[in-house]
């Protein structure tokens, strides 16, 4: 479940940390923990556990059914709220204890208690005095660091995106947090329905060092998408269907028109790998694991990065390196195609409705650079996790748990209608159909803190975008024929420090060979010495893991 | 050269060593005897005695982590010691030369194209007479120091960049566009714009000031002795900014290893890290990204280290030219 | 202040008197002290027209800001970024971020830390310059390496929250002021000034047998009134745009100070930047257009320009000096 380009992610989040000031500290980790040195491998570690025999069972529940099912594992669809709200939780779940949570924020900050009735009426609901230290998320890897570090600053809840994963996590795992086994492994999840409901693969992200520690938060499983403006290749009366990466270019030619100020994309990094299948870290070859900057796959991908961006159809912005306003320039209709994440999709749509109801973006149909089959990796199926700090009180625990079932109920329940709009009247208005809308109060105050600590599994239900719903479902179900397993699928592995600035070459090589500042030949190099510096190594260290499989 | 400049730097010089003459007998005199009469000045550095001690000192000592493997879950006292290993990484990277080289270009280019900037800037602007139209520009000009670096390499590629403002109008008029954001051999350039841009009206205060200390009557008494514009700038107002320009440049200097790190890592990707890579991007992409603490830390020390030794160095060369500097001798 | 003692002296009448006749000739500038003479139209036109570019290069960036702040969605939309030419204008940015009802605590806090912060780093910046300016002084070097090492080797991010938990200061408004209250550079800049303070009156002082704290209260201070307002100006701004600190030890948001808060309003919505997660297309997520960006640019922007004009007015003038020398 390797985040995909794990390396990349500590430039982008600072980019948008320097709107700020302070140097930024962003951490990377493909998933979570393990050994804690080069030497020991995973047995070492203790991952010699099964994995399955540590996790909970897999318990279904179905509250609504959804208009478009899910398929192998797609996101599922809603057209319509139901007529009625069930409840998904019999008892209160707290005991009106009080507990900390500190949570990421990537939105406007709630008035905190005592002023914001939502977490009174929140709180009062699920009986327990939850009290957030809310953290700007783009600076949480660094603050998590730091609290981790000083033992008595832990908060009985901890949520931590799965790409601020400090290294060495393992020791903070269990140092630090409580060990979920013994209250949720296999049939004891049944205590915790809600719970239950959430996927096996969710929660196999869990598994620190053979042991579940982490809360999951279910996530879209197929992440990375490439989406075309519909609405304005329509009026300009082409169509987006390319069967391979020649015909990607051609369309591209056709659609930029710099005098116009209309470049074909932005940077196309992420959808050139996608066609490609360049894989997340690592795939197998006859048995064996290749590194992605050895595989054949990357080169293609880096080869046609370096003609898209020679041909001149990548918009200048892009060139220069802007990715912040990636998303402006695709809903402003300067680029007409860009890569972005699954929920991009929402997030641009509801951008730009504001401005523009005609707006339609889709995604371009799944193809291969070469015309075969197209592989996309999966996502994935847990972006953050929620660690609940050790106890010895063992009531304590199982009141956390029970709370935190409450956050995962599902959608069509009384709860998620509670934790997502608040109380009716106070924070939403429901219309005839029953959809929700936030008023003014609501607008203000509701924060969704606590299903940061878990959440229900991911479903598409935002009915006032119908046509996003069905587009989205059906989409995501008919890309789950190409959906593949990375190899360590799931699996927690954390490299030691020393290798991580290992592949830091290669994103300045990304950059130099697409923009023609250096050759593809300076990669044959590059590879070279990243094997001698230290790949080689990091080949062995992962492949006790794969021989543990 | 006119005798009234003269006069004005003998007055400036004869205020100089007089203290010097009454000092110097004191260094001789007994610790005790000193510390009688110069107790009151060490009472007003307690404060920030106190201040440093506590939290900038204290935390220092966790510098200790870059002789060790450093692991924040088991502490300092857990984390294994691993004598220079960290330092040896730092140095045994070619990249890591590369980009001290990078550095030190940026810091001459800017020294030789940002430095004066602020001062001539604060020069021409008290030379403006009236004073609404003076304290007009002097409240405008500071403002982009208030932007972040990402709005400012946004409104530069608004303006400059390939799909900016200057090439739409190129390409409107038939003509080839223009690239400057992506070029990496204008890169020097481009960054030291974006600075001088953001950041000389702000610095341009601190001169202001100085200027405000300047006694006038010196400037008359430099006319009457027939010295024009330009000399009266020459022989009045650059020895009256000296003392502050002195320090800035020594400081300047011992940051030398310091450029604008934000502003490089903005701009990585439209040039490369061939031209872009610095010294605290360097240690940021191959250590502090990884949380490889014990790595950023030992490079902290190193630059640290230089840093401090080309102060002194400075600090030293000024005393050489008769200037104070940082330190007194 | 703006008499300037040259104006009023007798040479008025000097090299200047001829200027202001003839017709055609532009009229002597008033303020123009009479020994110089008037520029001829080069050096005029040059500087005239350097001033103009200057002002220009701020004014025009400034302004798209503005108006970007002040723009519909579809306006932004239409120019595809920031807004040069205003087209649809509203005040929705700003009323979006006001509405949001915690900027106003937000504002107090601020307000708290950089006054108080500002007043505390100050009082120590100026105790310390002058205790460390007379030259020769007992002790004086060491402590001065000792502020001179701070602006070259940093503490660590990790072993400085440990010490601000250890002192119980998480979740303090201190937190935001005593690790940052001590600026080398400042105290340095301070030092200096108060180096080139003419020493003959501060020696003949203390042959008047005056005490040190008399010193400098009674004949630095007013004297120094421009780089107390200069140094106080780089404090007050340092404090005021901080914001890192209050992330790392500031849980309850009820304390954020402004800064924070409006960053919250930046980042809301996007995309976790080279993750694919995306915050924003949670349930009834909202994101930040430009014109929001840009609002938060303007609304942190504002503070300095109130405070900026009382301070500058202690270095636009510079006749005290020369006048109490005299």
């Amino acid at each position: 479940m390797n985040p995909r380009q794990p390396t990349r992610i500590a430039r982008r989040s600072f980019l948008t940390l320097a709107a700020g000031s302070a140097a930024a500290v962003p951490l990377l980790a493909a998933c979570g923990s393990g050994p804690t040195g080069s030497e020991s491998g995973p047995s070492g570690g203790g991952a010699a556990v099964d994995v399955d025999s540590v996790i909970p069972d897999y318990i279904p529940r179905d509250i609504v059914t959804p208009d478009f099912p899910s398929v192998d594992g797609s996101t599922p669809g809603y057209l319509s709220f139901p007529d009625e709200f069930v409840a998904s939780v019999e008892e209160v779940p707290g005991r009106g204890s009080s507990f900390t949570a500190m949570t990421p924020l990537w939105s406007t900050v709630p008035p905190g208690l005592p002023d914001n009735s939502y977490m009174v009426t929140v709180n009062e609901e699920i009986n327990a005095d939850f009290r957030f230290q809310i953290t700007d998320g783009n600076a949480y890897g660094e603050k998590l660091q730091a609290v981790l570090a000083a033992e008595s600053s832990v908060p009985d809840f901890v949520t931590i995106p799965s790409w601020t994963l400090p290294p060495r996590f393992g020791q903070a795992a269990e140092n630090l947090f409580a060990d979920l086994t013994p209250y949720l492994a296999g049939d004891k999840i049944s205590k915790y329905p809600n719970l239950a409901n959430i996927s096996s693969d969710a929660w196999r992200c869990c598994v620190f060092n053979g042991k579940l520690y982490g809360l999951p938060y279910p996530s879209d499983l197929i992440n990375s998408v490439i989406f075309y403006r519909h609405d304005l290749t329509s009026e300009l009366g082409i169509e987006v269907a390319p069967a391979n990466a020649q015909e990607f270019l051609d369309l591209a030619l056709e659609l930029t028109d710099p005098g116009a100020n209309r470049w074909a994309m932005n940077d196309m990094w992420a959808g050139a790998q996608l066609m490609f299948r360049v894989p997340d870290k690592w795939i197998l070859e006859g048995g064996n694991l290749v590194h992605r900057v050895e595989s054949e796959a990357y080169r293609q991908a880096l080869e046609f990065q370096a003609e898209l961006f020679a041909a001149g159809v990548v918009h200048p912005d892009a060139v220069a390196g802007n990715e912040q306003q990636a998303r402006q320039r695709f809903i402003s209709g300067e680029v007409l195609i860009t890569p972005d994440g699954a929920g991009g999709w929402l997030s641009a749509t509801r951008e730009a409705y504001a401005g523009n109801p005609g707006y339609n973006q889709q995604p371009v149909p799944a193809f291969a650079g070469d015309g075969g089959t197209p592989v996309i990796f999966k996502g994935t199926p847990s972006n953050l996790f929620t660690f609940i700090k050790q106890t010895d009180d063992t009531e304590r625990l199982e009141e956390q748990l029970a709370l935190a079932n409450y956050f995962a109920a599902p959608f069509g329940t009384k709860e998620q209608m509670l934790l997502e709009y608040g109380a009716e009247g106070v924070h939403h208005d429901l219309d005839e159909a029953n959809v929700p809308t936030l008023n003014e109060t609501g607008l203000r105050e509701v924060a969704r803190t606590y299903t940061w600590i878990t959440r229900p599994p991911i479903v598409a239900s935002q009915v006032q975008y119908p046509s996003y719903v069905e587009d989205f479902a059906t989409w995501m179900a008919g890309a789950m024929e190409y959906a593949v397993d990375p190899v360590f699928y799931t699996q927690q592995i954390v490299e030691p420090p020393e290798f991580g600035a290992l592949e830091q070459p290669f994103i300045d090589l990304e950059m130099d060979i697409a923009r023609g500042r250096s050759d593809i030949s300076a990669l044959d190099a590059a590879v070279e010495n990243w094997r001698s510096a230290g790949g080689e190594q990091l080949r062995e260290f992962y492949a006790e893991y794969l021989d543990e499989q | 050269m006119t005798a009234a400049p003269q006069a004005a730097r003998r007055r400036e010089r004869a205020a100089a060593p007089a203290p010097e003459v009454r000092t110097a007998p004191r260094r001789k005199r007994p610790s005790l005897s000193r510390l009688r009469e110069d107790y009151p000045l060490l009472l007003m550095c307690a404060p920030v005695i106190i201040l440093l001690a506590v939290f900038m000192y204290a935390p220092m000592l966790g510098n200790v982590i870059a002789w060790m493997d450093y692991s924040p879950y088991v502490g300092i006292l857990g984390s294994d010691f691993v004598g220079w290993w960290n330092f040896q990484r730092v140095v045994a990277d070619p990249r890591f030369w590369h980009a001290v080289s990078n550095t030190l270009i940026i810091t001459g280019f800017q020294l030789v194209f940002f430095f004066p900037v602020p001062i001539a800037m604060a020069i021409l602007l008290n030379s403006v007479l009236t004073r609404r139209v003076r304290t007009a520009i002097q409240s405008i000009v500071y403002l982009p120091h208030f932007f972040s670096w990402v709005i400012v390499v946004s409104i530069f590629q608004q303006i400059l960049g390939g799909a900016g403002l200057v090439n739409q109008f190129l390409r409107s008029r038939g003509l080839e566009a223009v690239e400057v954001m992506t070029n990496p051999d204008t890169f020097l350039l481009l960054i030291t714009s974006q600075q001088v841009w953001k950041d000389a009206g702000w610095g341009m205060i601190v001169f202001l000031a100085a200027l405000s200390t300047v006694d006038r009557s010196q400037y008359e008494a430099a006319a009457v002795d027939g010295a024009g514009a330009w000399r009266r700038i020459w022989h009045v107002t650059l020895p009256a900014l000296r003392p502050v320009i002195i320090l800035l440049l020594i400081l300047r200097l011992g940051d030398a290893l310091t450029v604008g790190f934000e502003q490089l890592i903005l701009q990585r990707d439209a040039v490369g890290a061939g031209a872009a890579e610095v010294l605290d991007t360097f240690v940021y992409y191959s250590g502090i990204v990884y949380g490889d603490w014990s790595y950023a830390a030992a490079a902290g020390l190193i630059k640290g280290t230089v840093s401090l030794i080309l102060v002194l160095g400075a600090n030293k060369i000024a005393h050489v030219f008769g200037e104070a500097g940082v330190y007194q001798r | 202040m703006t008499t300037t003692v040259p104006r009023t002296s007798a040479r008025a009448s000097g090299p200047g008197g001829a200027a202001a006749r003839g017709p055609g000739r532009r009229r002597r500038h008033p303020d123009r002290p009479p020994y110089e003479a008037e520029p001829g139209p080069v050096a005029k036109t040059a500087k005239t027209t350097a001033l103009t570019l200057i002002v220009l290069a701020v004014l025009v960036p400034l302004w798209t800001v503005v108006v970007t702040s002040l723009s519909t969605q579809a306006a932004i939309n239409d120019a595809g970024g920031l807004v040069l030419v205003p087209g649809e204008l509203t005040f929705k940015a700003y009323t979006d971020i006001i509405a949001g009802g915690v900027v106003t605590r937000a504002v107090g806090v601020s307000v708290f830390v950089t006054a108080v912060g500002t007043a505390l780093s100050l009082a120590v910046a100026i105790l310390t310059a002058y205790g460390l300016s007379r030259p020769g002084s007992l002790g004086h070097r060491p402590i001065l390496f000792m502020l001179l090492i701070t602006m070259f080797f940093g503490a660590g991010m990790i072993p400085t929250y440990l010490v601000v938990a250890g002192l119980g200061l998480i979740d303090s408004l201190w937190a935001l002021i005593l690790p940052t209250a001590v600026s080398a550079f400042n105290i340095l800049i301070m030092r200096n000034f108060f180096m080139n303070i003419d020493r003959g009156i501060l020696d003949s002082a203390r042959i008047d047998g005056a005490s040190e704290w008399r010193i400098l209260g009674q004949i630095v201070l007013p004297l120094s009134k421009a780089v107390i307002a200069v140094v106080g100006l780089f404090y007050g701004v340092a404090y005021w745009n901080a914001f890192f600190n209050a992330v790392l030890y500031i849980n309850d948001s009820a304390k954020w100070p402004l800064q924070l808060v409006l960053r919250s309003y930046v980042l809301q919505g996007q995309a976790v930047p080279g993750t694919t997660f995306d915050p924003s297309s949670l349930d009834g997520g909202q994101t930040a257009g430009l014109a929001i960006q840009m609002a938060v640019v303007v609304l942190a922007m504002v503070p300095v320009l109130i405070v900026y004009p009382f301070v500058q007015r202690h270095f636009s003038s510079g006749v005290m000096i020369g006048a109490i020398k005299g």
